[in-house]
């Protein structure tokens, strides 16, 4: 793919929450590339740093959050370098995102049908009349039974699956060039999640939008992703292709999660789990941040911090090991 | 009890059980939200039963009634040779102690103004007259059980990880030795690569303190890992109920067929090649059931009998009961 | 969310008075209320050493003196003297004893009944629920200030009737609060647990829901100390609350009114006092919430 494709252009990140006892890094060093019409899994854990990444390129990062270094690039432009009023045109226009939990991004004084409608308004400059045309047509494109009665609904009246659909249809009104899409069937039941799932694959075939995905659940990272970024601790531990990840993973990270995964296919399999715990940020450990679970731990990674090395086959991957051993690990 | 084909111990027989719930719908109408309707099972001893099903199918309703958290609405519960019934309140009472339960929410799971070693031996203290010394030694060996640090004793509950919180819950369940242990929903809340520790601590435990585990969730994946047989509910209702291999080899009903192909599995290669059904349209309300068989309206397979009657779970060939009209042969 | 102290630290209930002290020096507000409250208490216990004069003893030669710092002042009366030429900062110091009696006993009284019936109404819920709420409704109706007039006219007022009359006015608001806080903590998993073990229902309201409702009801409970000051003030006021020659705030208050646009400094000095105490008081309340939830790191 040629340069001109790639949607957005995140390099070295660092995103820090001040608190009591200093600045605390959520997010360090994190860099990444979407193309057109690719979706990225941003995969990890509670406070892995998926999600502050998100909200760091959404600029929805609050005080006492504040992005310290790094370049978010959509199609060029500097996220980190234009003002409130600019990226509130943007959000909504060239990036959306979708929420895991959509009720509480629903406003439950309104309907449906207004609230979307006003971001039509808002974003597009068409009038009322027009307005609820394209609301009822979006609807119907997210597979909503009855448009015409949804669009005067109220979101409590609606099933999780169902406004889950209404954040998906107010997220791409106006064709953003990048969704995020942070935990979107978590809150969701297995069939309903299939549904919206297809339903996200759909969208995406038919407009080419970028997506990054935020999951901690490797089923849907398999099932929906293009390319895989592993986030470990505030950092990206491995990045590569999606079957490459499956079928070969090299950080012990990767290797540990996708072992304590069930395989659901295979007959009497044996899950193996990671030991200990996710570090919190004031426990976090010297050197590489994976070192007290990490099987493999050697004498340099209780030292040193391993950098994100890129190997020859194109995939990064963030460990001593492998830096040691080239392309091999045990 | 023994069971005449199987020859194994039944310690719970569940006979017709349900539980309506009043829910008022305007003024003055009343209407009845059938949680759960009618349904049978056995539970042999030192097995695990699988209950999976979505949100509002009633496996955590079953689960509550079974450790009489709330009130039967009718049907028969046998434990242990004991009807439910026929106990007063303080052999229900006494009866405690034989049936635990594990709770999904670490955080809300335990008091957190108690330290660890009092909620740990809060069961011990109530149900026997233990010395202070004994009882501590009792805290430290479940600890132990459990892979706990015993100098945690002293602690308070949110100085733990979501893992470790439900180690802390696993150990109060498993202070008095009880015979059978509800485990509702244990690991949904917990990150991936705890969870499956998670899973492992409890086989480890059944084995060593020969348990009988009734295990409820919506996640496939793990309820095929730790269960021995698996009951599928839908609507209130058990629509399938089998052997693990059977269930998975062999489903007959077609809402196991679509849950289980509903499931992402983790691995890209098959993301293209998988046959799956995903289901139309949402779980209809609990209040406002479907006629005849509930699944009906989502059921790629229905007919007009299914829309008029409703199917009863019958034994379709050894150890495998199933409730349709056309159960799938292949 | 993983272990912060050390292996090695365990807390026990030795260190917990010096833990205590640590968090109150971290915090900024508890130290001023704390310091507040503390020097009010000290004044009304050791009031007869502290106070300058007699606070009853009338001195016609010295009638409306203004503060010693003031043009026309008198150096041997620092508040000043009001109308009778008794001295306000002895009466301030003596007035803080009822206050504080009757403004804490109150507040006990209020708390004991008001505990009693949120607990009893939010954990057995139903017909009890009904009957104890429709009684709270019914208290609510009735305004405070009608209640307590009536209650005073008829049985005369005294420190006793006072507190009471306080006390009975006021617990309906403790009751509200811990019957909702009791509704939420009753749906918390770890009440079920302990359901599920065969907890008798006493233990389970004595060891799982009092204590999870304790910061909300101190909270409010110092707010009210503070409100019971202000209504005993305002009942002192109004010619209801303590009957002199016994000094209280609110009588102190009371009687200066008159000369309020000539004399400033009878009503006014009073005031500060109520203002500072119920300060301090709010202070160490917000302080002692944080403190006794074990979540907030010690």
């Amino acid at each position: 793919m040629s340069e001109s494709n790639v949607v957005l252009n995140v390099q070295q990140l660092h995103t820090s929450f001040k608190t009591n006892s200093g600045y605390v890094q959520s997010v360090k060093d994190v860099s990444f590339q979407v193309q057109k019409g690719e979706t990225l899994a941003i995969v990890g854990e509670s406070g892995s740093g998926k999600s502050v990444t998100a909200l760091s390129i959404m600029g929805l990062i609050e005080k006492p959050g504040v992005i310290e270094k790094g370049k978010i690039e959509l199609e060029q432009v500097d996220l980190t370098k234009i003002n409130d009023k600019e990226y509130r045109k943007l959000r909504g226009n060239d990036i959306a995102m979708i929420f895991q939990e959509p009720l509480t991004s629903l406003n439950p004084l309104f309907t449906i049908g207004n609230q979307i409608a006003e971001a039509i308004k808002l974003h597009q400059g068409l009038d009322t009349k027009q307005a609820k045309v394209n609301v009822i047509e979006l609807l119907k494109r997210v597979g909503i039974p009855r448009a015409e009665k949804v669009y005067y609904s109220y979101p409590h009246t609606l099933s999780g699956g169902m406004r889950q659909r209404v954040m998906i249809a107010m997220a791409l009104s106006c064709k953003p060039k990048l969704l995020i899409a942070d935990e979107p069937t978590t809150a969701l039941d297995v069939t309903i999640q299939a549904q919206i799932l297809e339903l996200m694959k759909k969208l995406k075939d038919e407009n080419n939008t970028a997506i990054i995905l935020i999951t901690h659940d490797l089923g849907v990272v398999a099932e929906m992703a293009d390319s895989v970024a592993v986030m470990y601790a505030g950092q990206i531990v491995e990045f590569a292709d999606v079957f490459t990840i499956f079928a070969d993973p090299k950080h012990p990270y990767t290797q540990g999660l996708l072992n304590s995964t069930p395989k659901f296919y295979e007959k009497n399999e044996v899950l193996q789990s990671i030991k200990g715990t996710v570090p919190t940020s004031n426990s976090m450990p010297i050197g590489c941040r994976f070192n007290p679970r990490c099987p493999y731990v050697t004498q340099k990674c209780l030292n040193e911090n391993p950098s994100l090395k890129k190997l020859d086959s194109g995939r990064q991957v963030r460990c001593w090991l492998v830096e040691e051993e080239g392309e091999t690990l045990v | 009890m023994k069971d005449v084909q199987s020859q194994k111990n039944i310690l719970l027989d569940v006979q017709g059980l349900k539980k309506y719930f009043e829910i008022k719908e305007g003024f003055f109408k009343t209407q009845l939200l059938k949680a759960v309707d009618e349904i049978s099972f056995r539970v042999y001893e030192g097995e695990t039963l699988g209950i999976v099903g979505e949100s509002g199918c009633g496996k955590s309703t079953t689960g509550n009634m079974l450790i009489h958290l709330i009130e039967k609405t009718g049907g028969t519960i046998v434990f242990d040779g004991k009807n439910f019934d026929d106990l007063t309140a303080e052999e229900m009472r006494s009866l405690r102690s034989d049936i635990q339960m594990i709770f999904q929410d670490p955080f809300s799971s335990l008091n957190p103004r108690m330290k660890v070693k009092e909620i740990i031996s809060e069961p011990i203290r109530t149900h026997t007259n233990k010395s202070k010394e004994e009882i501590e030694q009792d805290v430290y060996n479940l600890m132990e059980a459990v892979g706990l640090d015993k100098s945690y004793a002293n602690r308070y509950p949110h100085e733990f990880s979501g893992g470790q919180r439900q180690r802390i819950g696993i150990a109060r369940a498993i202070a008095l030795r009880p015979k059978l242990v509800i485990c509702d929903e244990p690991i949904s809340a917990l990150d991936v690569s705890i969870q499956a520790q998670i899973l492992n601590l409890l086989m480890k435990l059944q084995k060593d303190y020969q348990l009988t585990f009734i295990f409820i969730a919506h996640g496939l994946p793990a309820v095929k890992y730790i269960s021995d047989r698996i009951a599928v509910m839908y609507l209130g209702k058990i629509v399938e109920i089998t052997t693990r291999d059977q269930l998975f080899e062999k489903p007959l009903h077609p809402y196991t067929v679509s849950l289980v192909s509903a499931v992402p599995l983790p691995d890209p290669t098959i993301r293209d090649v998988r046959k799956r059904i995903i289901l139309e349209g949402d779980v209809p309300s609990n209040v406002h059931l479907p006629s005849g068989c509930r699944f009906h309206t989502r059921c790629p397979f229905a007919t007009e009998k299914c829309k008029m009657e409703s199917p009863e779970l019958v034994e379709h060939e050894q150890g495998h009961e199933v409730a349709c009209f056309y159960p799938l042969a292949n | 969310m993983t272990l912060i102290r050390s292996k090695t630290e365990t807390p026990n209930t030795q260190k917990l008075s010096i833990s205590l002290l640590k968090s109150l020096l971290k915090s900024k507000t508890g130290i001023v209320g704390f310091i507040i409250l503390v020097a009010v208490v000290v004044v009304a216990i050791f009031a007869p050493i502290l106070a300058p004069y007699d606070p009853t003893l009338i001195n016609p030669t010295k009638m409306l003196k203004p503060p010693s710092w003031i043009e026309g002042g008198d150096p041997s009366h620092l508040f000043g003297t009001d109308n009778l030429g008794r001295d306000i900062l002895s009466r301030i110091i003596y007035g803080s004893r009822v206050s504080l009696l009757v403004g804490i006993s109150a507040v006990v009284l209020a708390g004991i009944i008001g505990m009693l019936v949120g607990l009893v109404a939010g954990f057995y819920g139903g017909w009890v629920d009904m009957i104890l709420m429709r009684l709270v409704d019914s208290f609510l109706a009735i305004p405070n200030i009608l209640f307590a007039l009536v209650f005073l006219a008829v049985f005369g007022p005294s420190v006793p009737t006072l507190i009471i009359v306080i006390g009975v006015t006021n617990w309906v608001a403790y009751a509200r609060i811990v019957r909702g806080e009791t509704l939420s903590v009753k749906e918390r998993e770890f009440v079920k647990a302990a359901r599920t073990i065969g907890v008798k229902n006493s233990l389970i309201i004595v060891r799982h829901i009092l204590p999870n409702v304790m910061s909300s009801f101190i909270v409010i409970s110092t707010l009210s100390v503070a409100s019971t000051i202000i209504l005993e003030a305002s009942l002192s006021f109004l010619g209801l609350g303590i009957q002199p020659p016994t000094v209280s705030w609110g009588g102190i208050l009371s009687d200066g009114r008159d000369y309020l646009a000539t004399s400033w400094w009878l009503a006014t000095l009073p005031g500060l006092a109520i203002t500072v105490t119920v300060l301090g008081i709010i202070f160490l309340g917000d302080w002692l919430r944080d403190v006794l939830d074990p979540r907030t790191e010690r």
